[in-house]
């Protein structure tokens, strides 16, 4: 039992950090860069894309002694297309204003490198709980891939970070940061750079986090190369102290 | 004669000015992966271009004369993709048969033309602005030839970074990206480039 | 004889697959279908009462078929306790940055009023909105002020309003 929990928790954060498919596996970029604009549409995003997912992880691995394997993936491609349908159709009745920022983005989930590859890769071959630990683990960890990218592409780009538009229940509320504007549309100061709301900033802010975090392993792999070394050294120095201590007995 | 213009016009513009990859974001995908070397570049490229084109002329029809009078236009999602699914398959085995080395050079990259946004973003695009079907076709080949456009250029440019001196945190996928930042930027003065005209 | 009986099993199979899913998403029309039609119109209605304010009523729509006036789709004539205030316009139009649709008051004396933007999918969507059409509403930006950093999109606004405007003074608007 305490193996199984170990293997849950470790199946859930690996979709987090370890093999994030936003950054490490480098899959779903078309929705990454075009629906961070702004944090909430990218939480938006986000939310339709993890609900998708686990639905169609669940769904695969269900059936996946009943597919044949000629037919794989046509089979897992209606029934992605299936869930992406519904959950357009929901979201334009009670979220229509996440529906009409999104656009044709949520109609693309269908063709999102991810949803497909852990179908094939992970719910066709792993049972029903494991597939649905698996898809919140990669849901949540490309939610906030996404919410890092727009956090810097809404700050930068257009100064204050707005609540409200898309999820109608929050009141309208603008966090000011770079840019203060009064909701009389004043503008007090304004000290955003607008290039990051346009499609130039996202490939800037994409490679800058894709930077940071192969710096990162770079600087942990050179770390753990020169322990390596050090330890290989010692061993030697001892080795070569032991055998001159041994020709000295003699 | 106008309608002549306004089409090469509206090609124009979906080739040059709301560009598909680097202003409107499909395709990004196989932009990133196959312009390492300029000759998997244009043949991906003209691949796309096969697809997509023979995309919009099966799904229009499909959807203004199946799907609308059936009162069923809420599968249309489902049966672009399977539409589209068959098509590569068949210029897969179109290509595999004319030119098994371009087959060789594409490799897995086929297949994955299904799970190229552009294709169900054309399609699904010119569903929901309810586009004619001469509208639908300009919008279909001007996306399809802005594609192969930047990504030959882009692969050309990529070809010469993999031997600039990089920083090495920015090796590989950073330096492409920022090139295509640079690159985006450059589009971006095309826009408004027919606002006297159409 | 096993390959016949393979690919009957696969085609029954994706057959199942399909027709389950066509099933399904026919449900979630089902119960979605009203619920669309109904935010529709609440969105028209919440655009309406930004024009003239929540205590005026607003007839029916008025289709507007005019070749010369393109860009017009209908108008909602409003009216404030029975006395006409003037006409709400629906209005779109599209420039090479994307398609605005809005809405746009139009008083009994030929002067535009407020502006509310049904759709607007430019690309310097809250550009336009933060710098023309919001100052616009309130007051603090002249109607030809377009240069505001979406000065596309801010010209396509103004083109439509002149549009309506020019429409009713056709109509011989001032009665």
């Amino acid at each position: 039992m305490a193996k199984e929990k170990g293997h849950t928790k470790k199946n859930f954060l690996k979709g987090i950090l370890i093999e994030n498919p936003l950054f490490v596996s480098v899959l779903g970029t078309c929705p990454a860069l075009a629906t961070t604009k702004t944090i909430e549409a990218a939480i938006g995003m986000g939310l339709l894309f993890t609900i998708v997912l686990i639905c169609s992880n669940v769904l695969v691995s269900l059936l996946r002694k009943l597919i044949p394997e000629e037919i794989k993936t046509p089979a897992y491609i209606v029934i992605i297309a299936t869930f992406v349908t519904i959950v357009k159709m929901l979201t334009n009745a009670f979220l229509p204003a996440l529906y009409s920022t999104l656009g044709v983005f949520i109609s693309l989930i269908v063709v999102n490198c991810i949803v497909l590859g852990r179908a094939e890769a992970y719910a066709s071959k792993n049972g029903v709980f494991d597939s649905f630990i698996d898809a919140c683990g990669m849901g949540l960890g490309y939610t906030l891939a996404l919410i890092s990218m727009a956090l810097f592409r809404e700050i930068l780009g257009s100064g204050m970070i707005t609540f409200g538009e898309i999820f109608t229940f929050i009141p309208l509320t603008r966090i000011p940061i770079l840019t203060y504007m009064k909701s009389d549309y004043t503008v007090v100061y304004d000290y955003s750079i607008s290039l990051f709301s346009t499609p130039v900033g996202a490939f800037i802010v994409f490679a800058f986090i894709l930077g940071v975090m192969a710096f990162i392993k770079n600087r942990k792999n050179e770390l753990k190369t020169y322990q390596e070394r050090q330890e290989k050294l010692r061993k030697a120095a001892e080795a070569k102290a032991a055998s001159m201590q041994g020709g000295n007995q003699q | 004669m106008k309608e002549i213009l306004t089409f090469v016009l509206a090609i124009v513009s979906a080739m040059l000015i709301d560009n598909v990859v680097l202003s409107r974001f499909y395709g990004i995908c196989p932009f990133l992966g196959v312009s390492k070397k300029v000759k998997s570049a244009l043949g991906m490229g003209i691949a796309v271009v096969f697809v997509i084109v023979l995309a919009t002329v099966i799904c229009w029809p499909l959807y203004n004369y199946i799907l609308v009078p059936a009162g069923i236009e809420f599968m249309d999602t489902v049966a672009y993709i399977l539409v589209i699914a068959s098509l590569v398959q068949l210029v897969g085995l179109f290509i595999k048969k004319h030119s098994p080395s371009l087959y060789k050079t594409l490799g897995i990259y086929l297949p994955l033309i299904t799970t190229n946004c552009a294709v169900l973003g054309v399609a699904q695009g010119n569903t929901d602005q309810a586009l004619s079907f001469i509208d639908s076709l300009a919008n279909g080949l001007g996306t399809s030839l802005g594609f192969l456009f930047v990504i030959v250029v882009f692969s050309c440019i990529r070809v010469r970074l993999e031997s600039a001196n990089t920083p090495k945190a920015l090796k590989g996928l950073p330096i492409a990206l920022i090139t295509a930042a640079i690159m985006a930027m450059a589009f971006m003065g095309l826009q408004g480039l027919f606002s006297g005209i159409v | 004889m096993s390959n016949a009986k393979k690919y009957i099993l696969t085609s029954v199979t994706l057959g199942a697959i399909a027709s389950s899913s066509a099933l399904l998403i026919g449900l979630a029309n089902l119960i979605t279908k009203d619920q669309i039609k109904k935010n529709e119109a609440a969105q028209t209605r919440a655009g309406l009462a930004q024009i003239y304010g929540s205590n005026a009523t607003y007839g029916d729509a008025v289709a507007i078929n005019d070749k010369n006036y393109s860009h017009l789709i209908c108008y909602y004539p409003a009216s404030i306790d029975n006395d006409p205030v003037g006409n709400v316009f629906k209005a779109s139009g599209k420039n090479e940055y994307g398609d605005i649709t809005l809405l746009v008051g139009v008083s009994t004396n030929n002067e535009a009023g407020q502006i509310y933007l049904i759709t607007n999918t430019q690309s310097y969507a809250s550009t336009l909105v933060n710098n023309y059409v919001g100052p616009y509403n309130n007051g603090r930006v002249e109607f030809d002020d377009v240069s505001c950093g979406a000065t596309h999109g801010a010209e396509l606004v103004r083109d439509l309003v002149l549009e309506a405007v020019n429409w009713s003074i056709a109509q011989g608007g001032g009665n």
